[in-house]
């Protein structure tokens, strides 16, 4: 689905942000991008989605080489919700701005009313939908940034840092537009400071560390690695320190902590 | 004299490039008075004077290290209105000398005589205030003028502008790539990017009007006007030479704004 090829990446008269990427992502995974400030997090995301090309290398999205496909023509196979969703909301109503995406992909009529429909759904703001979306609390804006993205239904969809700004609530719903998403065979790509999330919804971490991958691994190989955490810069979640202290197996959320302990207790 | 080279103080402000030359080194006041004193100058001087203006300030900006920018913003910002101004005042404005060019095409001498005096003014104007910002960090011109005693509010008034190019420009190009990313073609005919414009244009101005209300905020919470002069801690040098060149070039500036308007 997403194919990165020895990328090289620099900044005019600049020094190299990325050197010898390369990975994969298939369908239905759920990729975590990780690493310190400058790592190169955001660049990579911007090069992923056509915004910035390669110095040398590819990268491929469903199919197409970003190098010769237009952003506008890579929004439809890979969709970007970025850091601050003021930066790209315009419309006068929370519904308008849904139907932004599926607009520039020529849906119409009772397709894209559908359409609108199903995502205000998803994200909870059926009853905000003639709402100003500046009217509405942070989190919700957040929310609406993601509908507008996942309304144009991308089969690569990426995130960065979406669980900034969330409260409980967004922060759950997201959780679950996530893992939809994943189950439906959305490729997902996350790029996270947020460990406890990572650990909850990643099925893989691809860790940078000054532009080069450090690691690229299943979610629980890489956080019970002291080494590659302390390289990439990350803080290793709650529930992987904690079981590692009561002497457990390994394992990355609370509850999963919960039922091994249980499990330990009764078999003691 | 003072002077910014590390490669950070440049990325603060859109137009400032760092460097070590006599301006860059200058007290700020000295050189926001030089640019003054051009501007004095251009407003009065002739087509020829004003376009020796330009030739000299295209020179002393390739002396400051500042060259190509400088010449780069004026070509770009002077290119069409020269050519608007050409073919309105030469071809289009109705005046007693049209002279037969070719066809029925005719064109007025004092039609592109007008049109070259007031493009060469404005880019007189221009470069002056092109040298001026691209040597000059609108920090160091804070502090200059908190330094002088002027207001904290006029002082901010003055250099807010400047300041505020940079991040304006780095919205501006978020906003483009969030929404190209959300499909939105700038690449095809007129029409559709005409079409584009509020997309691009209505989250830059709210953006910019809730930064308005957080500045002034964050100002306020932060007693920006609790004392009537602001004392600053690494003031740009200045030097009595300076201070006397100031006083020349105002005075210079005052007799050329002056001498024309009394000998009339």
């Amino acid at each position: 689905m997403l194919d990165v090829a020895s990328v090289d990446f620099a900044y005019p008269g600049g020094n190299p942000v990325l050197s010898d990427i390369a990975f994969s992502v298939r369908r239905g995974e759920v990729l975590a991008i990780v690493g310190r400030n400058g790592a190169g997090k955001s660049t990579l995301l911007r090069l992923l989605n056509g915004l910035r090309q390669p110095a040398s290398g590819t990268v491929t999205v469903d199919g197409l080489n970003t190098a010769d496909t237009p952003v506008h023509v890579l929004a439809h196979h890979i969709g970007t919700v970025f850091q601050a969703p003021e930066q790209q909301i315009f419309n006068a109503k929370v519904h308008d701005e849904i139907a932004f995406g599926p607009r520039q992909q020529g849906l119409t009529g009772a397709a894209l009313e559908a359409r609108i429909a199903e995502v205000l759904g998803r994200i909870g703001l059926a009853d905000a939908a003639q709402l100003h979306p500046l009217d509405l609390d942070a989190a919700a804006r957040r929310l609406v940034a993601l509908g507008s993205v996942l309304a144009m239904k991308p089969p690569v969809l990426l995130l960065d840092e979406p669980q900034r700004g969330l409260d409980a609530n967004a922060m759950a719903r997201l959780e679950a537009i996530v893992a939809e998403e994943a189950e439906a065979g959305t490729c997902v790509i996350l790029v996270c400071h947020d460990m406890d999330f990572v650990a909850r919804r990643a099925s893989r971490v691809l860790a940078l560390a000054q532009g080069r991958i450090a690691a690229d691994l299943p979610t629980l190989d890489f956080f019970t690695s002291d080494e590659l955490t302390r390289k990439a810069g990350v803080e290793v979640p709650d529930p992987v320190e904690l079981a590692r202290f009561l002497g457990l197996p390994p394992v990355l959320t609370p509850s999963a902590l919960a039922a091994k302990w249980l499990a330990d207790h009764r078999s003691a | 004299m003072s002077s910014r080279s590390g490669p950070q103080s440049g990325q603060t402000a859109l137009l400032f490039l760092p460097g070590d030359s006599l301006l860059h080194r200058a007290n700020p006041l000295t050189s926001l008075i030089f640019m003054l004193w051009m501007i004095s100058a251009a407003a009065v001087l002739p087509t020829i004077g004003t376009t020796i203006l330009i030739v000299a300030g295209v020179a002393l900006s390739f002396a400051m290290g500042v060259g190509p920018r400088v010449t780069k913003r004026l070509v770009i910002t002077m290119l069409p209105l020269l050519v608007a101004l050409l073919v309105v005042h030469g071809f289009l404005v109705s005046r007693p000398d049209f002279i037969p060019l070719v066809g029925p095409l005719t064109y007025s001498p004092t039609g592109l005589e007008y049109a070259a005096q007031v493009v060469t003014r404005i880019g007189a104007m221009l470069t002056a205030s092109l040298i001026f910002v691209t040597t000059t960090h609108p920090g160091d011109i804070l502090k200059s003028l908190d330094q002088r005693g002027v207001s904290p509010g006029v002082s901010y008034l003055i250099a807010s502008p400047l300041l505020l190019i940079e991040p304006f420009s780095e919205r501006a190009k978020a906003i483009r790539d969030a929404q190209r990313a959300r499909g939105l073609d700038l690449t095809s005919t007129f029409k559709a990017r005409f079409k584009a414009l509020p997309a691009l244009l209505i989250p830059l101005i709210t953006l910019a009007l809730s930064d308005l209300d957080h500045r002034a905020s964050i100002l306020n919470s932060r007693a920006f006007r609790a004392q009537k002069h602001r004392t600053v801690i690494d003031a740009p040098p200045d030097d009595r030479f300076q201070v006397w060149l100031r006083r020349v070039l105002i005075v210079l500036a005052i007799a050329q704004l002056g001498i024309p308007l009394l000998w009339r």
